[in-house]
């Protein structure tokens, strides 16, 4: 019996010896993937032009990955019948995509529609949120106090202006409904203005002065925040934010008078959530292993991708 | 008011019983040692009752006027015989040897306490000698993950030593060392659990059909009891491997009075590396690092007979980790230094007082504090010196969370009849909560101000109690139950919690001798972990439910078959469960965003179903040992603001769940064990697709431009599964007598087909640019050694 069982000790011990030399990882099976086209348009109701893209979905083990779509042509359209219709190579501009100029939509439901040969028909539908603006019967309105302001000069005849500003800002409130608003600085801290060597430069940060305020939801992607009205009693009165500007250049008044410009908008729910879910996936709190996965949001037909509506209004703020 | 009138009337029943027989009570103990035995049987024939000893030992039987023939016996022991003259209530203790019959069969159909006796259902226990022969990696012996090994209990990622019983999740699990209540049982982050084999006298673990006792948890008790030190001679052991060493060690205080028990374990990987960090610190004296890891545990236990009817047990736990890796790097007459520390730590205390206030009447009353802490730190500071001016910048953060428990139960067990067994009693515990805290603290030098700021979550304080009663009725000649309450109230941030949890456990044996089972038990959890479920980490948060969070609740059904065959028991069991009040993360937060932010707004709460069968072959005594087990089940979870809403295979919903385990002795000198476990793949989730995604540089027409960047989109919540899991594990133990104690060297293969068993899966790209996704295991064939010494 005690040869036996060294017999047997011996034979798996070799056998596992043998296996050893795999090391400790292994290449597993992943189904194909059935490309699609991912959309992404996102539009308001005037410009002088807007970007729509269309690209192929990838399987996760496609190396080549996401690949853009020149072919595609998008139709828009109104429920009252009104459609637009652009892109395919003629639309198609180097470094933008399917460029949709003089753009002129109106209030209600559209529907978008990519077509692209090899692929499968791709339809969004969006309803037009209500024009935001500083007047009107949607408006916002705000308050804004320059808290401390700090100029500097080099050696070089540079000036830096460095300011804290409070400002208040108070949204719409549609008592029937739970309207989602983005809210970012124009300019971001960018570190390519940096390496640009311009004379003039400049950026700034908006913060929340209220932590934890369920509403307000920092977007990376999107550069600002996301704030959703989930209260329907507790209005999106005088939310606290406070802006840190900096600006420099060789001219002090030039750098004094740089405003710091405010983009409000006001975003469909579809939308909003898209950039929401969108930023979880690539921005994870814990990092891929530790943070609790985050499913991928669409109103594309397809899965891929999203087709927005928003209305904007941008707030310059100047302390001269 | 209740309580007492509840006492009255049980009194009362107990006067119809007096006048017609005699109550024979006393403890079961070990001859050579005096250690109580728990469970041990005392059966007399010529009545055909019996009964079992509790968790002290103690037993209480009624018996008529008359002589009566007594077996008394217990796993592993020899059983005895004893005449005994019954005239008038007799208080009588009886000892048992150990071992002597370890070549032939121990439990005789007389034994009362066969599988197919036991009401309880869902129960099961691996005698310590047996875990203390299982191969084990890096030759330290597991209490755990030899439990993972039974049916119904599966283990998490490879090697570590969480439990995951009947699809719940690790802290579902009412894990008691003593009595008292431990929040995090593991080491070097859940590779190895808390407990020292050596310290440990027994441990059960009950899955379902749990008595009314039992509560604040909703999968599974493991109840781990310490040995209560030698009350006639100094014993102990040394254990050394190549991980880690231990010892223990026991005696008598006062002969036959007072015992004690102490034991200890450390690990000195720190101690074997530091050497040769130190030797390679000298070759770069500009660059300083120093890595760190040990844990250790320590238990402690005192025991103390006052008189015939009191006994005072004083006990202790303390076990830490502390990793950390700290460097200081020299530049000219500057100098910068980082400091990362993590550690954790238990530490348990626990008094108990036992009383036998009549022959029928035992009481036991427990005080403990438990404390479990998790602090996790960096610290950054650089020096720059100019001439006699000498500037210093600092930066740390320091990370806190635990939680403290002081409690104060009493159990009482009254013996009514031999048809009625009372068990019935009461707890409070007043849990203090710190649910994460963050320091930070910032020095620029003397011109501008210091920062010194906290924060986080509040500490939450709550209070629990409960009420139980249960009764073991002998309904008929073959049928039994366990019919219990089990009453819990929750008081937290202003807001009560409370519920009444019914259990009921029927034993119906067949003419065949079998017996078929059935049970439902309803039980709360005002607790919840916070855990990312992939791994389980010091991180993972305990949480209270609050005015916000939802207590758990789970109802669980389970029916069954129990035979014994000669030597081998034979169980199989299925079961059906449902959860409530699940907590998880949300999708997108983990651990990280509880740093500084309410982590109440971070979590959702969902329900969860479990099912399956269970199969159990064991054989516990003899020369070969071993069981084989197979667990079929489907565990699922659902939670609205997770997975859209859909129901969702949990990460440890594991199919087929299979595990053999053979332990035989080949001579007195030679001992040989193997295991063999398989285990369906682990649920998943893995990035599926890819595309590329935009965003308006401005959303008011600054710019036209959009900015674009690859998205990986992930596949619904656990939709792939990893590889099967499955290993071999032998050992081989050689035993030598020596003049003084006896001594063992351990040989063991871990892994010993070295089968790769996925840990994590990522995607990966080769160097020709294709992707790929990878399994990657942690543990190939790891052979080991280990010395032991007993004395």
């Amino acid at each position: 019996m005690k040869q036996f069982v060294y017999l047997i000790l011996l034979v798996i011990g070799i056998a596992g010896c043998g296996k050893l030399s795999e090391g400790v990882v292994r290449e597993i099976e992943f189904p194909e993937h059935d490309p699609q086209i991912a959309l992404t348009f996102m539009a308001r109701p005037t410009a002088d032009s807007l970007v729509a893209r269309a690209h192929s979905s990838a399987g996760i083990l496609d190396s080549i990955g996401s690949k853009r779509i020149m072919e595609a042509i998008f139709t828009l359209e109104h429920t009252s019948g009104t459609a637009i219709t652009w892109g395919g190579e003629v639309d198609w501009i180097q470094g933008l995509g399917h460029v949709l100029t003089d753009v002129e939509l109106a209030d209600g439901q559209w529907t978008l529609t990519v077509e692209a040969p090899q692929f499968e028909t791709v339809t969004a539908t969006q309803v037009m949120p209500p024009r935001i603006d500083s007047i009107g019967d949607y408006s916002y309105s705000y308050a804004s106090d320059l808290a401390n302001e700090f100029v500097d000069e080099d050696e070089f005849g540079n000036v830096y202006l460095s300011r804290t500003i409070e400002f208040e800002l108070t949204l719409p409130d549609r008592v029937e409904s739970n309207d989602h608003f983005l809210v970012r600085a124009q300019k971001a801290f960018n570190w390519e203005d940096f390496e640009e060597n311009s004379e003039f430069g400049g950026y700034a940060f908006l913060n929340p002065r209220v932590e934890d305020d369920p509403r307000i939801v920092w977007n990376q992607l999107c550069g600002g925040y996301l704030i959703e009205d989930i209260d329907a009693v507790e209005a999106l009165n005088g939310l606290p934010f406070e802006i840190f500007q900096e600006a420099w250049g060789p001219d002090l008044d030039v750098v004094v008078s740089e405003p710091v410009v405010i983009e409000i908008c006001a975003v469909s729910p579809e939308m909003a959530q898209y950039y929401q879910r969108l930023d979880l996936i690539s921005n994870p709190s814990g990092g891929p292993l530790f943070t609790e996965p985050v499913l991928a949001y669409s109103n594309v037909s397809s899965g891929y991708g999203c087709f927005g509506l928003y209305t904007s209004s941008t707030l310059p703020l100047q302390f001269d | 008011m209740k309580c007492w009138s509840l006492l009255i009337w049980l009194l009362c029943l107990a006067q119809c019983y007096m006048a017609q027989s005699h109550q024979l009570s006393g403890y079961i103990q070990d001859a050579a040692s005096g250690e109580m035995l728990l469970g041990a049987t005392v059966w007399c024939a010529s009545e055909q009752s019996g009964t079992g000893t509790n968790a002290f030992g103690f037993y209480s039987l009624s018996l008529p006027s008359g002589k009566h023939e007594l077996t008394v016996s217990y796993i592993g022991y020899t059983p005895q015989s004893f005449e005994v003259d019954v005239n008038k209530d007799l208080k009588l203790d009886f000892e048992l040897s150990a071992g002597v019959a370890i070549d032939e069969a121990v439990v005789t159909g007389e034994s009362f306490n066969r599988i197919e006796d036991q009401v309880q259902m869902s129960k099961m226990e691996i005698p310590m000698e047996q875990v203390r022969r299982l191969p084990a990696i890096g030759g330290e012996v597991d209490l755990l993950k030899s439990l993972q090994l039974m049916p119904g209990v599966q283990s998490g990622g490879e090697g570590t030593s969480g439990l995951y019983v009947r699809g719940g999740s690790p802290d579902q699990n009412l894990i008691v060392l003593d009595g008292v209540p431990l929040y995090s049982v593991s080491h070097l982050f859940g590779f190895f659990s808390v407990f020292n084999s050596d310290a440990v006298k027994q441990m059960t673990i009950t899955k379902g059909g749990f008595p009314a006792r039992f509560g604040g948890r909703l999968s599974s008790v493991l109840e781990v009891n310490m040995k209560d030190g030698n009350m006639r001679e100094v014993h102990g052991t040394a254990n050394v491997s190549v991980l880690a060493s231990k010892f223990m060690v026991e005696g008598p205080i006062v002969k036959d009075k007072a015992s004690f028990m102490l034991s200890g374990r450390r690990t000195y990987l720190d101690l074997l590396v530091n050497p040769i960090i130190a030797s390679v610190n000298s070759q770069n004296p500009e660059i300083q690092t120093d890595p760190r890891y040990f844990f250790y545990d320590l238990n402690g236990k005192v025991n103390w007979r006052i008189g015939t009817k009191d006994r005072v047990y004083l006990s202790f736990f303390n076990g830490t980790d502390d990793f950390g890796l700290a460097s200081t790097e020299k530049f000219g007459s500057s100098s910068s230094s980082i400091d990362f520390g993590l550690d954790w730590f238990n530490s348990v205390g626990a008094a108990r007082w036992n009383h036998e206030w009549t022959p029928k009447l035992f009481s036991n009353l427990t005080l403990t504090r438990s404390e479990y802490a998790f602090n996790t730190g960096i610290e950054f500071s650089e020096t720059e010196n100019l001439g006699s001016d000498s500037t210093t910048q600092r930066f740390a953060s320091l990370y806190q969370s635990g939680i403290i428990d002081y409690a104060a139960r009493m159990d009482f067990n009254y013996a009514l009849s031999n048809a009625h067994y009372l068990r019935f009693g009461g707890n409070v515990t007043w849990h203090q909560f710190n649910p994460g805290a963050t320091t930070f603290q910032a020095e620029f030098g003397q011109s501008f101000p210091s920062i010194d700021t906290t924060l986080g979550s509040a500490g939450v304080e709550s209070v629990e109690q409960f009420l139980f009663i249960e009764d073991e009725i002998q309904l008929a000649d073959r049928f039994k139950a366990n019919i219990g309450l089990h009453g819990a109230l929750l008081n937290v941030n202003g807001a009560s919690f409370g519920s009444l949890q019914p259990r009921v456990a029927l034993n119906f044996q067949l003419r065949d001798g079998s017996a078929i089972k059935a049970s439902y038990a309803r039980m709360n959890q005002f607790v919840h972990l916070l855990t990312n479920e992939g791994l389980s980490l010091p991180t993972d948060l305990w949480v209270p439910a609050t005015d916000r969070v939802d207590p758990q609740s789970s109802a669980q059904w389970a029916a069954g078959w129990a035979k014994t065959f000669g030597e081998l028991e034979c169980s199989v069991e299925g079961y059906y469960k449902t959860m409530d009040g699940l907590l998880s993360y949300k999708e997108g937060a983990s651990f990280s965003n509880t740093i500084n932010a309410d982590w109440e707004e971070q979590v959702t709460q969902g329900q969860g179903t479990a099912y399956g069968f269970e199969f159990l072959l064991q054989k516990k005594h003899g020369r070969t040992t071993g069981w084989v087990g197979y667990t079929l089940s489907w565990a699922e979870r659902q939670f609205d603001e997770i997975n859209s809403g859909n129901w969702f295979p949990y990460t440890y919903d594991r199919r087929h769940d299979a595990s053999v385990v053979l332990m035989h002795r080949l001579s007195d000198r030679v001992d040989f064990s193997a295991t063999w476990v398989y285990g369906t793949g682990r649920a998943l989730t893995l990035p599926e697709s890819t595309f590329r995604a935009f965003v308006p540089a401005s959303f008011a027409g600054y710019t036209p431009d959009m900015y674009g960047f690859d998205v990986e989109i992930p596949s619904a919540k656990n939709a792939y599964r990893t590889s099967p899991y499955h290993r071999a594990d032998v050992s081989l133990t050689f035993i030598k007598e020596k003049s003084a104690y006896t001594r063992s060297m351990i040989y063991s293969i871990y892994n010993v087909y070295n089968n790769l068993n996925p840990f994590f899966s990522l995607v990966d790209e080769n160097i020709d640019g294709t992707r790929v996704i990878r399994e990657y295991g942690i543990f190939p064939i790891i052979p080991s050694i280990a010395w032991r010494a007993e004395f």
